[in-house]
């Protein structure tokens, strides 16, 4: 099974690739269409997905595509979505392994512009754009589903209670005892809502009320995000204690509220740190 | 002869100014001093959307490539009414049998530019610690940097 790191190359690989050929020239539209498909037929992946997508199908891909006619070719694209997938990487195999180049079907079709670049870059969009979404979308896809995941495990158990060890140290054994607790995100949520409704109570400055305001809500974000950032929770918490150490005494917040605050900053940093 | 063209974008009030990915059409925000920054020069943008890459020229929005043209045009205008002007003077003088005239090209409206505040989020690659601002739902899409293309 392909994992998340190599998911992440492959699509910054098949991202740059599809670009390319997407922006291709006269000059370089035969190759790049070669390459981008080597690619695809040689990435395990892409490979499997294709072939996942395309198996048992049969479909001719000059109906899609209407390349032997007399007049201008055509694009006539299939309903079902898998003889269209069919149809765009047999075409491309036509291309790649006939004589004829990128450019020369590129003129078979009509089109508006006078710049030949215009006209061959119309044409692979046209014609190979939706393949280059389905590859890009399930690699997204997997990639969501990894960090999905990964997110939700961690998010069981958070917070690592007591932690009671011994060491002895002649014999090179250790045993250890820990308690986790599950940590509760409802719990953090609730204290932002109840935290929130206080600050416009609070006798301070209207800068500084949206400056707290805006610390609680990355919080708020985050912690129910799939992908907490790290970074963004900590500054957001930074900000909060800055706030409590400057603005808890000078505008004399009470200490039931003080207690939220600062149940709140465990909480969330007890929630930093199983982020690894 | 080359001429050249300034004029300045306002940005949003955090300094965003939008872009356009070519392949996909999604707008998306870049802060304006980390895309002008000179120290850390670039010549690919990556679509935060769609994640295809392309030269940072073809991200510029349909409204700048308009008010590009538009001044072009006017430099066009104001050149031709000047040589036609010049030439009117000059044909139509005292005793000349020949008279011509000339109704001088009114010049384009040219609108300025300036982002509105948007709800996009603000996202920091971790990557290279730069900036960008698009519409997200957590768990429903996939963004990537618009400078280094990685996924966020």
């Amino acid at each position: 099974m392909i994992t998340y790191q190599n998911l992440r190359l492959l699509s910054l690989d098949f991202r740059r690739l599809s670009s390319n050929l997407l922006s291709a020239d006269s000059a370089n539209a035969d190759i790049l269409l070669a390459r981008f498909k080597n690619f695809i037929d040689q990435d395990e992946f892409i490979s499997a997905l294709l072939e996942k997508k395309m198996k048992g199908i049969e479909y001719n891909f000059k109906d899609c595509f209407q390349i032997e006619t007399s007049d201008w070719h055509t694009i006539s694209p299939p309903v079902n979505e898998e003889y269209h997938i069919k149809a765009q990487y047999d075409y491309m195999s036509y291309i790649c392994e006939s004589n004829c180049s990128v450019e020369g079907e590129a003129f078979g079709y009509f089109h508006s512009s006078n710049k030949i670049i215009d006209i061959i870059q119309e044409f692979l969009n046209n014609a190979f754009k939706s393949l280059i979404d389905y590859i890009n979308d399930s690699i997204s896809k997997e990639m969501m589903l990894i960090e999905e995941e990964q997110t939700q495990k961690p998010s069981m158990v958070q917070n690592i209670g007591t932690v009671n060890g011994t060491v002895m140290q002649g014999s090179g054994t250790m045993s250890s005892v820990n308690t986790t607790i599950v940590n509760d995100l409802n719990a953090i949520v609730n204290l932002i809502n109840r935290l929130f409704d206080e600050v416009d109570r609070f006798n301070l400055p209207y800068e500084e009320k949206e400056n707290v305001k805006d610390d609680l809500e990355i919080i708020f974000e985050q912690v129910q995000s799939a992908t907490p950032k790290k970074i963004r929770l900590q500054k957001a918490i930074n900000g909060i204690k800055k706030f409590i150490s400057e603005f808890s005494m000078k505008y004399a917040i009470s200490q039931a509220l003080s207690i939220d605050w600062n149940a709140l900053i465990i909480k969330a940093e007890a929630f930093i740190s199983t982020l690894g | 002869m080359d001429e050249i063209f300034r004029f300045t974008i306002q940005g949003d009030n955090e300094g965003y100014v939008t872009f356009e990915c070519p392949f996909c059409g999604s707008e998306f925000k870049l802060q304006a001093g980390e895309y002008q920054d000179s120290e850390r020069p670039f010549d690919d943008l990556f679509c935060p959307y769609c994640g295809l890459t392309k030269n940072k020229n073809s991200f510029l929005s349909s409204d700048i490539i308009e008010k590009a043209q538009a001044l072009a045009q006017n430099y066009i205008i104001e050149k031709l009414n000047k040589a036609f002007g010049k030439m009117q003077r000059s044909i139509n003088q005292n005793n000349s049998v020949i008279k011509m005239r000339y109704k001088p090209l009114k010049k384009i409206n040219v609108k300025e530019l300036k982002d509105k505040d948007t709800s996009e989020c603000i996202f920091e690659c971790d990557c290279c610690q730069r900036h960008f601002k698009v519409l997200y739902y957590a768990g429903v899409s996939k963004i990537f940097c618009s400078y280094c293309g990685v996924d966020i």
